[in-house]
């Protein structure tokens, strides 16, 4: 009996996800049973809470605009229900688009034999192991979350043969993920640039409908410039922090060297994962013996696997001489999504803020491993063995980077429980004229206190170091 | 040297044996992890560690052990019977949890306390900020006046015995 190409493909998916849903559905469970911190999930709270109508959320008046995820939580909690069933709703919100992102993720590049399979759960171990994503599991905190998927969804769309429906489900797509947050205006150059590399299903008036959307949004927040701080949050520089109102004494006449490096430092986490939040941890740990094995898996997987990439990337141009491939495209978007995470992340640089590219480097990843194969298989034998065995660390060390997302999980859980055991008297005489945080706060203390919360795993000191600091 | 089809091929295989082996190895062991959690939660490698004092509990830190003793019904209030060679001078004394997570300068113990239940009534509960003074914790005594009303430090009263200030606050002479 003959098997199909589809069926194939359908039959190495199924296989990836098989190898992926260990990891994926602890991740999900550790984050369903993680307790709302008190910091974030309550002042978030208060906000909707005491607005009538989400109308308010709408109004670009301040720095950071997330219209619809706030939209989002407002129906959620002036929805007639308990304050359980409210809560869960806020976590559906966050969970949902991970199992989402990393079905359609592994759905997209669609392995169809043992070779693609193996790329495809090395990729999916990159996406799942990226401070890009880990950053992005603090719950309620879900902005990114929601648009990484949207990012596979359009990117799948734009490759796919065109279809009438697709300006409409992109636009919808890309304005849903703007409107969770800023991070979303990366689509729009992607879908730009797909148009201009002639993506089958990337058109025109995909392509100006969203330059016009960008342009009116950028002309709007613009509008409220003026009540933005020079620096809205503490700033990492080399092995330092520089607190906000420092960061403007010290660079506001001239602050542009400052948000080069906040750029360039976004940058570099997704490729090299250091630094982070603009701080080369690794870097110093070395320079003072300190070294963590978690740290140098994290710097050097990066550093081969963007190694690869570049090959790959740079390989994948030299081949569409003739015209635009696939995986040409692919690399291109790549660098724009680095960049415009880089230009969005200017102000100060955190891992979360990468989040978006890293959905394109794990796409990457997965082309460049498949790659890298195939050109291995033709080399010298020796050149081969050591080729294998470095792809075998490496497909290694990301997936240890996956299982240690868990882990990193299960402490943001743990400093959440620890939060609401020690934060409430403070915040119960901070916030004693705020009557409506202290009664949400009041009412989600049995949340955040009751038995069952994650704890962070208890494995040997030489397991625990290679996913996570020690404690 | 050139390598056929078949070779490149059986070559391509190899690596993606080897790559999905050595994940699906890590995979498996997250599939044993888990699964252990789920039926034996209370082993070292997932539970904390259980105290039975909650004077233990406040001494090693663990404000989660506290607190789980607390939800089981032990009182924030109630005297606990304490002992340490410095603090105590290796004597069996009573004291309220709240001076204890004081002497033993435990800051999120003494936050904990306070937000799940520990009233500041005796005497002795009132001058727990001038203990942390003795003790030389300015932020654990600042922490102490903002949030729970304990004395300032000028009515602080000396320590019968400078060298065992908590045996001097809760009345226990040498």
């Amino acid at each position: 009996m003959r098997i199909s190409p589809a069926e194939s493909g359908s039959k190495w998916t199924a296989a990836v996800l098989l190898i992926v849903a260990p990891v994926l559905v602890t991740l999900l469970v550790t984050l369903w049973r993680t307790p709302y911190p008190v910091t974030e999930a309550v002042a978030l709270f208060e906000d909707v809470a005491r607005v009538g109508s989400p109308a308010r959320f709408w109004v670009p008046d301040t720095s950071y605009y997330r219209p619809l995820f706030h939209s989002t939580l407002w129906a959620i909690w002036h929805a007639d229900s308990s304050l359980d069933t409210k809560l869960a709703l806020v976590k559906v919100v966050h969970i949902a688009p991970i199992v989402l992102l990393v079905v359609v993720f592994v759905s997209t590049v669609r392995p169809r034999n043992a070779r693609e399979a193996a790329a495809a759960a090395l990729a999916t171990a990159v996406l799942l192991g990226s401070p890009g994503l880990r950053d992005n599991l603090e719950i309620p905190l879900s902005y990114t979350a929601m648009a990484m998927p949207i990012t596979v969804i359009v990117w799948m769309l734009m490759n796919q043969a065109r279809r009438v429906w697709h300006t409409t489900a992109i636009v919808a797509l890309v304005l849903v993920a703007i409107g969770f947050k800023e991070q979303g205006l990366i689509l729009i150059p992607i879908v730009v640039a797909a148009w201009w590399m002639r993506a089958s299903g990337a058109s025109r008036s995909t392509a100006v409908a969203l330059v016009t959307i960008g342009v009116a949004y950028v002309a709007i927040r613009l509008l409220w410039r003026a009540k933005w701080p020079l620096f809205e949050q503490s700033i990492g520089l080399g092995f330092s922090i520089v607190e906000a109102s420092d960061a403007t004494a010290r660079f506001g006449a001239f602050p542009y060297f400052v948000f080069a490096y906040n750029s360039a430092s976004t940058i570099a986490n997704v490729l090299f994962s250091e630094p982070t939040s603009g701080l080369f941890y690794t870097i110093r740990d070395i320079v003072f013996n300190q070294i963590q094995a978690w740290r140098i898996i994290n710097l050097v997987s990066s550093i081969a696997l963007t190694g690869a990439i570049a090959w790959w990337g740079v390989s994948s141009l030299k081949a569409s001489r003739g015209g635009w491939t696939d995986e040409a495209r692919l690399f291109v978007a790549l660098v724009i999504a680095l960049l415009c995470c880089g230009i969005l992340s200017f102000d100060y640089s955190r891992d979360r803020l990468g989040g978006m590219a890293v959905v394109f480097y794990a796409l990457a990843a997965f082309h460049a491993v498949r790659a890298l194969a195939v050109r291995l298989s033709l080399a010298s034998r020796p050149l081969f063995v050591s080729g294998a065995v470095a792809l075998l660390t490496l497909a290694a060390a990301w997936e240890i980077r996956a299982v240690g997302t868990i882990e990193w999980t299960r402490r943001y859980a743990h400093r959440n429980e620890i939060e609401w055991l020690v934060e409430l008297v403070p915040r119960r005489a901070e916030f004693a004229d705020r009557s409506v945080y202290l009664e949400i706060m009041e009412r989600m203390i049995p949340q955040g206190t009751q038995p069952g919360a994650p704890n962070p795993t208890h494995y040997p000191d030489w397991i625990a170091r290679t996913m996570v600091p020690p404690q | 040297m050139t390598v056929d089809h078949a070779e490149s091929q059986w070559r391509q295989h190899v690596i993606a044996v080897g790559m999905l082996v050595a994940m699906v190895v890590l995979v498996l062991g997250v599939v044993v992890v888990e699964t252990e959690r789920w039926r034996n939660p209370r082993s070292p490698l997932f539970a904390d560690r259980t105290f039975y004092s909650l004077a233990d509990a406040i001494q090693a830190g663990d404000v989660e052990g506290a607190f789980a003793l607390l939800r089981a019904g032990t009182s924030p209030n109630d005297p606990i019977e304490v002992r340490d060679p410095v603090l105590t001078r290796s004597r069996s004394v009573l004291a309220s949890p709240l001076v204890w997570a004081v002497a033993t300068e435990r800051r999120n113990a003494v936050l904990m306390l306070l937000a799940h239940g520990a009233r500041i009534e005796s005497d002795a509960d009132k001058a727990v900020s001038c203990l942390a003074d003795e003790l030389g914790n300015a932020d654990l005594a600042a922490l102490l006046r903002k949030y729970g009303n304990t004395l300032p430090r000028e009515r602080c009263a000396a320590p019968r015995d400078p060298t065992a200030p908590l045996l001097s606050l809760i009345g226990v002479r040498d």
